[in-house]
């Protein structure tokens, strides 16, 4: 990330420097300049500048974020967002972490000139609110499929093309279009399968391009995800965690011993599925050790669920 | 002093024709002992015999525990079985089936009556015959359920399939396991 402030008084110049540092905690390494250019993602300036903010951001890009720093928080003149001058370090960390959030979610979107036609379907699904309608076709070559995304299932004229669309839905060239209501009869000879599922074996094709790691934000389940034919046991982890409260990807990484990329494309995919919403704030691991203190009876019971989820392959299932 | 957890007990349930049966046979370490009669209903469906009391099987966790497995008739005049059936159960696979035009409906009269029994009796729902039917909606059967339980587990999943079945037990141990 490229950050550059701008006649900044130096009591807060300084407290904006160590957020900055503090931002590397949640992966994001800043570079600081005290010039725009276009590489800026974000500008922190003092209202001060005045005029001479607008001609520096003739250099910047569309994209960059401005900061105006007044003496209190609001909206300033063009809609720029102005953030008090007295705000202590303890706020404006958090404030820079949720801009780079969206800054890198912004950035990792299809239509951002640096993407633009090099993502796959399953990427354009968990991205583009105009694709959030209740059919839609698929095209890519020879392979068609309709994903019935408000109803979780894809369907096809056989499951060997719905397992090769799998294999290349994160490869580009997908032609997708919204089926209006006019024009939805669905195939009554076509099979059909878990949208979730399809979704997650479609991560596994080794040929597809990486997607992008998510907005480390915290996240929680709308629905539980239809895995019942998806051998993918971390899913099935993530899955229960996300259940109970909401969580970052980094945090599931952590929780589940599994590398921050796995555990992003596996959201992705509950994106893709509109099986997750954002929350607010994570929650703290309360609800998870909260729990009463053990009897003899739980101790039993705890050995005979971690017996049980061996017995069944259960991954992940320490107790 | 009989040791409780010795022997866990799973239950399915759910209405005739859904797959419980199937299912039990797939995941069973024994031969199921079932109380299966010749079907006499629709002549298109696979089905030839159907079960008029009980299935029961067992899974064999290590020399001393064993899982016992339940299967309840589907069959409404025998609904008197389910309180005895669900008597400490650790949980309830509730199968489906996508063929009914009216799964959301069963799915919220089955809920109602499992929980009429144990209100936090915790329950996966499993749904068959989903490959067939392009007209299936998970989203309607997801909204039958009330909101005040949380999310609740609900996968399609084919009951002659070993694997799918078991990850159908997965996901309930998964429920156990994160309530501690």
């Amino acid at each position: 990330m490229y950050a550059t402030t701008l006649g900044l008084p130096e009591p807060l110049a300084l407290r904006l420097r160590i957020a900055l540092k503090l931002q590397a905690g949640h992966g994001y390494r800043v570079r600081l300049s005290d010039s725009v250019s276009a590489q800026t993602d974000l500008v922190l300036a003092d209202a001060s500048v005045g005029d001479h903010l607008t001609r520096l951001l003739g250099r910047a890009r569309r994209s960059c974020v401005i900061l105006l720093f007044t003496d209190q928080d609001g909206v300033g003149p063009n809609g720029v967002r102005t953030v008090a001058r007295s705000k202590p370090l303890t706020e404006l960390q958090p404030l820079l972490r949720t801009i780079f959030d969206s800054i890198r979610e912004q950035g990792s979107r299809p239509d951002s000139s640096e993407n633009a036609g090099r993502q796959g379907a399953l990427f354009q699904l968990a991205t583009k609110t105009e694709l959030d309608c209740p059919n839609l076709r698929l095209q890519r070559g020879e392979t068609r499929i309709i994903l019935r995304r408000w109803a979780s299932r894809v369907l096809a004229r056989s499951y060997s093309e719905i397992i090769s669309a799998a294999e290349q839905l994160n490869q580009p060239g997908w032609q997708i279009e919204p089926m209006h209501q006019a024009q939805v009869s669905l195939p009554v000879d076509w099979v059909s399968r878990s949208l979730d599922g399809f979704l997650i074996r479609s991560l596994r094709s080794g040929e597809s391009p990486p997607l992008p790691v998510v907005a480390d934000t915290p996240v929680r389940l709308r629905d539980w995800p239809d895995l019942g034919d998806a051998d993918d046991p971390l899913a099935l982890q993530i899955a229960a965690l996300l259940c109970n409260r909401a969580w970052t990807a980094s945090e599931l990484a952590r929780e589940c011993s599994a590398p921050v990329e796995r555990v992003s494309s596996l959201l992705w995919a509950f994106k893709a599925g509109r099986l997750l919403q954002n929350a607010q704030t994570a929650s703290t691991a309360v609800v998870a050790n909260a729990r009463p203190a053990r009897s003899t009876a739980d101790d039993s019971r705890s050995g005979l669920l971690a017996r049980l989820a061996r017995r069944f392959g259960l991954q992940g299932s320490t107790t | 002093m009989i040791d409780p957890f010795a022997t866990a007990k799973i239950v399915f349930a759910g209405p005739v024709g859904a797959g419980k049966s199937t299912a039990i046979r797939m995941i069973s370490d024994t031969a199921p002992v079932s109380t299966e009669v010749p079907w006499l209903g629709e002549s298109d469906s696979d089905k030839q015999t159907t079960t008029v009391a009980l299935d029961f099987s067992t899974v064999l966790l290590d020399d001393e525990t064993t899982l016992q497995v339940f299967g309840l008739p589907g069959q409404e005049h025998l609904a008197f079985m389910r309180p005895i059936l669900l008597t400490g159960a650790l949980g309830v696979i509730l199968v489906l089936s996508a063929n009914d035009s009216e799964v959301a409906e069963s799915c919220r009269a089955w809920w109602t009556a499992l929980t009429a029994e144990e209100a936090d009796l915790p329950i996966v729902i499993g749904i068959t015959h989903s490959d067939r039917c392009p007209d299936f909606d998970l989203g309607k059967v997801r909204a039958a359920l009330p909101s005040d339980r949380g999310l609740v587990p609900i996968l399609t999943f084919d009951p002659r399939d070993a694997e799918q079945t078991r990850q159908i037990v997965r996901v309930l141990l998964t429920l156990l396991l994160h309530r501690g």
